[in-house]
């Protein structure tokens, strides 16, 4: 017990001790907040950008010969009617860049469905914004006749569509039911993708520095490889109480800024929880985290270092799977590909984590995938602690299928 | 005396080819025991079987009266061939996690490890990371691993391999040290001159097989040569029966 402890510390405290870690567990938060810093920026250059605009298209002029422009509207949006007499010289005016444009609505636009614009300049955007002006102008002042302001906006926006769903005959709670076990499924892709993969750095870097045969002789393959996966255990906690404060810190500015905004009556503690949902997900969770780590270190084991890390691209690859078909995973799960997913063991923690998120897996399903997943993590596992010290002492080579099963 | 380590009748084979056929020896507690042979004789083939790191194909290897397994992991101390320990780790958290993994408590594992650096002078790199020490001072912390918890068994196979003069002596008087406490050593080295200094007995293999074990002096007299490096030399230029008895 005491040497399994020292493997843990020794692991843990390996990883978490490295600067690259910490950089690495900073700069992907930095990175979304700065995406979304810069996301927000461009939001505020485009507002102004917008003022800028508006302002230029108070320049630009319109005649009207179809006669079906109000004239109010226009005028309201700071644009002026001229007589189709002007046509010619409002247009040179354009043509010389001492005007900002031109907006001409043929008498023929009913049956042509056309109109001019004329713009001075090349800027693609004030070019962009005159059109819509002109179009919405148009759409408008058809509107008018309709009546009241608001069936305008009812015409114009139409109406949102509030649903509501029944599940067993009672009424269900919307988006809200897939909030926890999203969340579950977005952990697993987080230890999937931050996590799993230290198992295999940690073997592949006792291999490489030939400090194995030291490990070996003073600690047994099991002990060994249970300390391994219980160190990433630890470390995927550190990670996941890292981001979690992260993502403390984000709730504390949205709900005490205007900074984020939160979905309306969001409540944290008031999220609903179907316990047979969330045991699955965590089963899947759990289960589907012992076998990667499992397959990550039975490929360290079996393959030198260099070969290892490119070989261990299909267990970050293959989970993924599932997403590139996600519509069919979401709207036809008794489809073919659908079911080999859950059941395949590689790629069933993800798809049945993603059907156990959206509810189209029943429990015997989620039973079988999960049992088949189980059952695969227990072999992978017997067969890397059975070929440890084998593969662990081929320090160049890879493990042939004769020496994993050789009596040595 | 009883021995500490008891190798009879062993014999390996990995994967289609015999490297170890039918050897058998013992080393006896407070003795240094040279295991000499050429490169790819079969000696760290052995070493790992002994260590039950490969399962014999044939025969018993026993320490202290039985199969070693990681349980025992107190009673030896080993320096692989193949040297290594965590570069991104510091010498002395290197030296307390193998010290734990011998079962020392951690607090007398640190202890030991300061002492050890302290004694072969790199107390003052005891934090610093492996990868920043020299391949000699590298050497040093690896050979302190081995000796932590004072084993029966030492097991040092080429130990002094690049390492300057004053270190090699160094080295030489840890082992000789060890040896008057009684540890059992097994020394494997290509240095000739070393197994005079300092061994009791010798073990010669050449492809696998048993070609001298004895005394130094007796294996001396019996290939009529006046040192140990003749021996080797006339083992390795022909083809030689196994001979000597302990």
């Amino acid at each position: 017990m005491s040497k399994l402890r020292a493997v843990v510390r020794h692991e843990y405290l390996t990883v978490v001790k490295q600067k690259g870690f910490w950089a690495y567990m900073i700069a992907m938060p930095l990175i979304f907040l700065i995406v979304f810093l810069l996301v927000g920026l461009s939001g505020k250059s485009e507002n102004t950008s917008l003022e800028k605009l508006t302002n230029d298209l108070k320049g630009v002029a319109i005649i009207d010969e179809s006669g079906l422009i109000e004239k109010e509207l226009a005028a309201a949006s700071g644009q002026q009617i001229y007589p189709a007499s002007q046509y010619d010289a409002l247009r040179q005016e354009v043509e010389k860049g001492t005007r900002k444009g031109l907006i001409y609505y043929p008498d023929d636009l009913l049956t042509s469905r056309q109109f001019q614009v004329y713009v001075a300049g090349v800027d693609f955007s004030f070019s962009s914004a005159a059109s819509e002006v002109a179009n919405s102008l148009l759409k408008a002042s058809l509107m008018i006749p309709i009546g009241s302001k608001e069936k305008i906006a009812l015409a114009q926006q139409g109406a949102e569509a509030v649903t509501t769903t029944y599940a067993n005959g009672t009424e269900s709670v919307g988006f809200a039911r897939f909030i926890v076990p999203g969340a579950i499924t977005a952990i697993f892709l987080i230890i999937l993708m931050f996590s799993i993969g230290y198992i295999l750095t940690s073997i592949a870097d006792e291999k490489e520095n030939r400090s194995m045969e030291m490990a070996l002789t003073y600690a047994s393959p099991r002990t060994l490889i249970i300390g391994k996966l219980l160190a990433v255990v630890l470390i995927t906690l550190t990670q996941l109480v890292f981001f979690a404060a992260l993502g403390g810190i984000a709730l504390l500015i949205a709900t005490t800024t205007d900074f984020i905004t939160l979905p309306a009556n969001f409540d944290i503690t008031q999220l609903p929880v179907d316990p047979v949902v969330v045991l699955f997900g965590l089963g899947f969770l759990v289960v589907g985290f012992i076998l990667f780590a499992a397959c990550m270190a039975l490929t360290a084991v079996l393959l030198p270092a260099k070969q290892a890390n490119n070989f261990s691209a299909f267990f970050y690859i293959l989970p993924f799977v599932p997403f590139w078909f996600m519509w069919v995973v979401i709207s036809d799960p008794g489809n073919m590909v659908v079911q080999f997913a859950t059941y395949f063991p590689i790629t069933g923690p993800t798809t049945a984590l993603v059907r156990n998120t959206i509810g189209n897996i029943t429990p015997l399903e989620s039973l079988i995938s999960l049992m088949i997943m189980a059952a695969t993590a227990f072999l992978v596992l017997w067969l890397v602690v059975k070929v440890f010290p084998k593969g662990a002492l081929e320090f160049q080579n890879a493990l042939s299928l004769k020496n994993i099963f050789s009596k040595r | 005396m009883k021995s500490t380590v008891s190798v009879k009748n062993f014999s390996l084979i990995l994967g289609d080819k015999e490297i170890v056929h039918d050897l058998n020896f013992e080393v006896k507690p407070g003795e240094v025991f040279a295991f000499l042979g050429a490169n790819g004789s079969g000696k760290t083939s052995t070493i790992r079987s002994l260590l039950g790191l490969y399962e014999p194909t044939k025969g018993t290897l026993h320490i202290n009266g039985r199969r070693y397994t990681s349980k025992d992991a107190q009673s030896v101390g080993y320096l692989p061939e193949e040297r290594g320990l965590y570069s991104r780790v510091s010498a002395i958290d290197n030296l307390t996690y193998f010290g734990e993994m011998k079962g020392l408590a951690r607090s007398d594992a640190r202890k030991e490890g300061l002492a050890f650096l302290e004694e072969v002078g790199l107390k003052d790199k005891a934090n610093l990371k492996l990868k920043s020490l020299s391949g000699g001072q590298q050497q040093k912390v690896q050979l302190g691993v081995a000796v932590m918890g004072n084993p029966d068994l030492l097991i040092l196979d080429e130990p002094t391999k690049g390492l300057d003069p004053v270190n090699r002596k160094l080295l030489l008087d840890i082992v000789e040290a060890h040896r008057a406490q009684g540890a059992a050593v097994i020394y494997i080295t290509h240095l000739m001159e070393e197994v005079e200094r300092l061994a009791d007995r010798l073990f010669i293999i050449k492809d696998g097989q048993a070609q001298a074990y004895g005394t130094v002096a007796a294996v001396k007299k019996e290939f009529d040569a006046k040192s140990i490096e003749e021996v080797f030399v006339e083992i390795y230029n022909e083809s030689h029966t196994t001979k000597g008895e302990a």
